[in-house]
């Protein structure tokens, strides 16, 4: 029996499973992708971290598909 | 000569003393394509004393639809982007000192191109030298203002060593993957690089001006299609410190 939480993502309120790292949000998400800028309550997770780092209840994530073209 | 500047110096702040300010001022332009070129021509409209402008690349015709300092005449004359800038910058404002340097910023060559600047703008077009462009930054204590874009959406953020976070606070680890998405797979939005580079122009004018607390803090996304503005907080990184600066890590708060 999983519970959810309620998290931010992106500015939109979501419901995820409780216990999830920031890993697993990576691909319910599916943000993959080498631009790839997570950011956990306003602080940038290096993506060594993603599996590690367990999201909180009321957690803001976003997920900054990052450009770099000029 | 003196009404050139009559319109911005009526703007509370500013008058003769902030455009005498921005008159001794030197900003470099690094990469002077669509968000260097855009945001060259307003520094060099507003009365920005320098410019010193740095690209390897020669304007192409598949340029010209984002890249508004350039013509098909710079095109047809094979001229390098710098050069054509100088010329266009030269003919807008004559009161400006142009330098066009025709290289490509790296690690080696970063600081000597940085010497003597008071402001930075981020007109790269690939990741890799915008990490060089921190470093340098970081080393002579230079403020500068990235911009990023491809598609229809890109992002913004004002960089200032030692009051704020770094671009490898929040930037994806060093040495950067090649992006996935390119001007040739994805395409650019003509409007959308003038629209990041006039963001850049006027958070480079606060800067110059002295009005720190009127400059963006925290990462400005913006999308044009369709058009949404957002601002998200962006702190120390959360887990490892900072590579470049040290700031961050799991202990501080
Ligand atoms: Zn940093």
């Amino acid at each position: 029996m999983s519970r959810n939480i309620k998290i931010i993502v992106n500015g939109f309120d979501e419901q995820v499973p409780a216990g999830s790292t920031l890993a697993q949000l990576v691909e319910l998400f599916e943000e993959q992708h080498p631009e790839l800028v997570a950011e956990l309550n306003g602080r940038f997770v290096h993506p060594d971290d993603y599996a590690a780092t367990v999201v909180a209840e009321g957690a803001r994530v976003e997920f900054i598909n990052a450009a770099f073209g000029g | 000569m003196g009404e050139r500047y009559a319109v911005q110096q009526r703007l509370a702040g500013w008058g003769r003393s902030g455009q005498a300010r921005l008159a001794t001022a030197t900003a470099v332009v690094v990469g002077v394509g669509a968000l260097g070129g855009a945001a060259a021509g307003l520094l060099a409209r507003a009365g920005v004393g320098r410019l010193r402008l740095v690209d390897p690349d020669r304007p192409a015709l598949d340029n010209l639809h984002r890249q508004v300092l350039y013509t098909e005449a710079d095109v047809d004359a094979g001229r390098s982007k710098v050069e054509a800038a100088r010329r266009h910058l030269s003919s807008v404002n004559r009161q400006v000192t142009v330098e066009a340097i025709q290289d490509e910023l790296d690690q080696s060559n970063a600081a000597g191109l940085l010497a003597g600047a008071d402001v930075v703008i981020d007109g790269l077009d690939h990741p890799r030298p915008r990490y060089h462009l921190n470093r340098a930054c970081l080393a002579q204590g230079v403020d500068w203002v990235h911009a990023g874009v491809m598609g229809t959406g890109g992002q913004l953020a004002v960089i200032r060593p030692g009051k704020g976070p770094c671009f490898e606070c929040w930037a994806p680890p060093y040495p950067p993957a090649e992006p996935k998405r390119s001007s040739a797979t994805h395409g650019i939005f003509g409007p959308l690089p003038s629209c990041l580079a006039s963001l850049q122009a006027a958070e480079a004018l606060k800067l110059l001006l002295g009005a720190d607390q009127d400059v963006l803090a925290g990462m400005l996304l913006v999308e044009l299609w369709p058009l949404g503005l957002r601002t998200v907080e962006i702190g120390p990184p959360a887990v490892r410190r900072c590579p470049a600066c040290g700031a961050g890590g799991a202990q501080d708060p």
